[in-house]
């Protein structure tokens, strides 16, 4: 961590699809001021990456390819969203990821001088977060700390409903991780196997030591005197772990 | 009253002068701009930052362990497409219909005052013929196309001179490497389009759109003389777009 400030640098959100990481960075972003979440979350002013954006684009260069009489090159459609029917995406959204923040820490050296970077994906299967996490490279994983935020996949799969009900209220342009890559993708993962079931402690990941926490989302809250001393609960233990 | 064009399309061989041709309108003044060369201020549509973009691509698949899908590394930190890549091209006009259409046509005041760039180049088996006709009429209706004419011997000479001078400044410097310009720019199909007439019409789906060929040899960086060049050219351009409404 930078000597500078006294919060995260790179902060990894991960979890699976629906766990609460979209609502998370919602309520430091929009239910926080500055000091607070400083204070309590040890979050500066952030930027973040959220790779689901790269995976969307990538679905929907597969309908042009389609359209042009090709085939897709990622994806297939399914419902209202996509099938990740090509799993080597995955890789390369976590090369793009490092490329991303590569680039934001060249064309700013001071970059975490005052600001924090958040690095959000979700990946399923049985190499699931040790194949990602290991893929990062040595820039992000040397100033990072990782904040897994679990529920059940029964959870995943109702939250993922749900929201989707929600935003087709507002939207015909809602969309849902399908039920298929839902059960055939996220239905495992193995972050309990990679942390041993611990709620805290380090990864070595690529030889560096990396701090991580699993914060329980169960039962579901929206209420941000719940959310507020679960997030600061969590991002508490890792800012010591970070020592 | 000032008129100007709505779409210009700038379309010519790689290295044949389109970005020269830019660099040279931004630096005369709007009014100047507007009355000599029928140009208002402008903003640039140009495929070559996609099919970058996707050449950047292959080298994160390439460290993610899957084949590159569109490049290859001719000559190191410098791909070119490889012939598998030919469906970028495709790609790229689609991807002009949707940014033209979202960004300008949705925007109708825009042409108030505003002229937009459609650069391309093509060559061989991805002729200019399929690709204006594959550009929405609603784009075409709007267009006059400049085609800046250098011969493929001269596409390759400043194509490379381009770089060696880029590589002065920036290790970042790229060019079209020989494979690809081999496979895709040796040949086009512009003067046969054109029947050899150095202006007119041609007609795409249905729509006539007017053009005119520039020839830009000798090679010239003196202002004096490209004003010259460049207006003659779009007088007459104008001169065929207002006859052709």
């Amino acid at each position: 961590m930078s000597s500078m400030k006294k919060a995260f640098d790179n902060l990894i959100v991960i979890g699976r699809p629906a766990c609460g990481k979209s609502e998370f960075i919602d309520f430091i972003k929009n239910k926080t001021g500055d000091a607070d979440r400083l204070k309590n979350l040890f979050i500066v002013p952030f930027q973040e990456l959220d790779d689901f954006v790269w995976l969307w684009e990538k679905c929907g260069e597969d309908d042009i390819w389609e359209k042009l009489g090709y085939e897709r090159i990622v994806s297939k459609r399914s419902g209202n969203g996509y099938f990740i029917s090509n799993h080597r995406l995955y890789d390369f959204l976590i090369e793009k990821m490092n490329c991303e923040a590569g680039n934001l820490f060249k064309s700013n050296p001071e970059f975490h001088r005052d600001r924090t970077l958040l690095i959000e994906f979700s990946r399923g299967l049985k190499n699931a977060y040790d194949n990602a996490l290991n893929r990062l490279s040595e820039e992000i994983l040397r100033k990072a700390a990782i904040f897994y935020i679990k529920v059940s996949f029964e959870e995943s799969l109702k939250r993922n409903e749900a929201r989707y009900r929600e935003k087709l209220k507002h939207s015909i342009l809602a969309h849902k991780v399908p039920d298929e890559e839902m059960y055939e993708y996220y239905n495992v993962d193995d972050w309990d196997d990679i942390t041993v079931g611990k709620e805290g402690g380090h990864l070595t990941l690529r030889g560096i030591k990396v701090p991580f926490v699993t914060m329980g989302n169960e039962p579901e809250s929206k209420d941000p005197a719940v959310l507020g001393p679960r997030y600061s609960n969590a991002l508490g233990r890792l800012w010591d772990l970070r020592r | 009253m000032v008129t100007t064009f709505d779409h210009l399309l700038l379309l010519g061989r790689p290295a044949s002068g389109k970005s020269e041709f830019i660099d040279f309108m931004k630096k005369i003044p709007d009014a100047d701009r507007a009355k000599i060369f029928h140009i208002s201020k402008f903003e640039e549509v140009d495929d070559f930052v996609w099919i970058w973009e996707k050449f950047m691509e292959d080298d994160l698949w390439e460290k993610a362990g899957c084949p590159r899908l569109y490049s290859k590394n001719y000559m190191p930190g410098n791909p070119g497409m490889e012939p598998e890549g030919l469906r970028l091209l495709k790609f790229c006009m689609h991807k002009f219909n949707d940014v033209i259409k979202e960004k300008y046509l949705s925007r109708p005041e825009f042409y108030n005052d505003h002229t937009l760039f459609i650069e391309f180049a093509r060559g061989n088996q991805h002729t200019f013929k399929e690709a204006l006709g594959s550009l929405k009429p609603e784009i075409l209706n709007r267009a006059a196309i400049l085609f800046i004419y250098v011969t493929r011997e001269e596409s390759w000479r400043r194509n490379v001179a381009r770089y060696q001078e880029n590589l002065k400044h920036s290790i970042l410097a790229h060019m079209v490497p020989k494979e690809t310009f081999d496979h895709f720019y040796t040949d086009h199909d512009w003067l046969s389009m054109t029947h050899n007439e150095s202006n007119g019409y041609i007609m795409v789906n249905g729509l006539k759109i007017p053009f005119v060929t520039m020839n830009n040899e000798p090679e010239s960086t003196d202002p004096s003389v490209l004003t010259k060049r460049y207006g003659d050219a779009l007088e007459k351009l104008y001169e065929l777009h207002e006859k052709g409404v």
